[in-house]
């Protein structure tokens, strides 16, 4: 009886991975085609001859800057968003400020840990709540809604609100994970809390993404 | 032809529209599997449906400065095309990089040049999707290998992987936190990051001493908020 039952849950993760896996990469590609059919339909419609030469001599500097790093952040969200958490936030963006913290508290209600099956279920269904709703008001946010609000929320005395939303996010998410496994959190922590005293916090933003794989390995 | 008119064209609200819908639906057939494999998996429907409002209700505050950086870059750009970059894939930074980047190029002094002109206009279109898309592509080609890599890790060092992945975890939260934490030169970051911090744990002990379960599950929004208002409050004390 428990044979079956674990045959059966092998089975089904299995399937599961199996979908999530097909459903990302097909998704992504037709995302991809739609995000280059922009550029290409403006070009042909209005009859633009592209300078792909002086387009490259500019694209060369920004992808050796940002593949990398986009694939270091892959690889690094990935244990804890799992496969289709990933998929998801990387097509629709702002990871660190929204996705990553949305994924992580949702899986605080729902007692699960990261990196779990129950982990990327919860991250999965987070992610895409949270992109849904910025989608969501960004399209009212571009027909009506920004004339009257953006003036509120660039007002001098909320200003400073809004610019501290990272580390007040951070505080917030990543303290009580710290209290919680002091002892795991103290190495990482403390390697961090150096190199950003050392190199100056601004430094150390700047190549996070390289320096993230570093401190979780070690 | 002036190029905010093809930038403002029925013809690029309808292209990027497309694209957002995609995004949506994607969203959609991920969220649908996900709730159906956490009925599999015996998750509690009710459980589930919380992690979905908690979603819902913190992605509303980020979400509103993004609105700023769609006001700020619909000047230069065009009201579509930053629509479609901040509700897909791009951050604020990214974009405003990267188009200055092709301004420059064309010996401009910046986006909001007045020399800024069609040609000028799809090449920045151009090299803003070019720059961007590295990550999909990692995950077309790579993303299963890396998936059933460590599903097969799990499998075969149970005891292993559970601390491991607790590991990476704490590491890659100390490396993103410790900058905000030791930012002397911006005083205001700190105190909103530990205003934060000390909410959470407080919503945390409230809840749990109350037994109104719904303050720990509103923990982040609330404590996101008192870190917020925190800087509010430093910034009018100090000035």
């Amino acid at each position: 009886m428990n044979d079956n039952n674990t045959e059966l849950s092998r089975q089904q993760d299995h399937a599961f991975t199996e979908r999530i896996n097909f459903l990302g990469r097909y998704t992504s590609i037709i995302a991809l085609l739609g995000m280059f059919s922009i550029p290409v339909m403006v070009s042909i419609f209005y009859d633009i001859e592209v300078n792909f030469g002086g387009m490259f001599a500019v694209g060369v500097g920004l992808i050796a800057m940002f593949a990398p790093m986009a694939i270091v952040e892959n690889i690094s969200y990935y244990p804890v968003m799992g496969a289709g958490g990933v998929y998801l936030s990387c097509i629709s963006g702002n990871i660190m400020n929204m996705k990553l913290p949305c994924a992580l508290s949702g899986m605080k209600i729902a007692g699960v840990e990261p990196g779990s099956a129950g982990g990327d279920v919860i991250s999965i269904i987070c992610v895409a709540v949270s992109s849904l709703v910025t989608t969501f008001i960004l399209f009212f946010g571009m027909l009506v809604v920004g004339e009257f609000l953006a003036p509120l929320l660039s007002h001098p005395v909320l200003k400073p609100a809004f610019d501290n939303i990272m580390p007040a996010l951070m505080g917030a998410v990543a303290v009580p994970f710290f209290i919680r496994s002091p002892k795991l959190a103290a190495t990482p922590l403390v390697v961090s809390i150096v190199l950003a005293l050392i190199m100056g916090p601004t430094v150390v933003q700047r190549y996070q993404s390289y320096i993230l794989p570093c401190i979780m390995i070690l | 032809m002036n190029y905010l008119e093809v930038a403002n064209s029925p013809l690029m609200f309808a292209l990027c529209g497309i694209v957002i819908a995609v995004v949506v639906v994607q969203a959609i057939l991920f969220l649908r599997t996900a709730l159906r494999r956490g009925k599999e998996l015996g998750m509690e429907p009710a459980l589930m449906k919380k992690a979905m409002t908690n979603a819902a209700i913190f992605s509303v505050i980020p979400s509103l400065p993004i609105i700023i950086m769609l006001m700020v870059l619909s000047v230069p750009l065009g009201e579509y095309f930053p629509w479609l970059r901040l509700s897909v894939v791009g951050s604020a930074l990214y974009e405003s990089m990267a188009a200055d980047a092709v301004a420059k190029s064309f010996n401009l002094s910046g986006i909001t040049d007045p020399g800024f002109t069609l040609p000028i206009f799809t090449t920045a279109m151009w090299v803003m999707t070019i720059g961007i898309v590295w990550g999909i592509i990692f995950n077309i080609f790579f993303m299963k290998s890396l998936d059933k890599f460590s599903k097969k890790a799990k499998e075969s060092n149970n005891a292993f992987v559970p601390i491991f992945s607790a590991a990476l975890f704490l590491g890659m939260m100390s490396i993103i936190s410790t900058p905000y934490m030791v930012n002397t030169d911006r005083v205001v970051g700190i105190i909103s990051f530990v205003c934060a911090a000390i909410g959470a744990m407080t919503c945390g002990s409230v809840a749990k001493a109350t037994g109104i379960r719904a303050i720990s599950e509103f923990s982040l929004p609330i404590s996101l908020l008192i870190g917020m208002a925190a800087a509010v409050v430093f910034t009018q004390v100090t000035v």
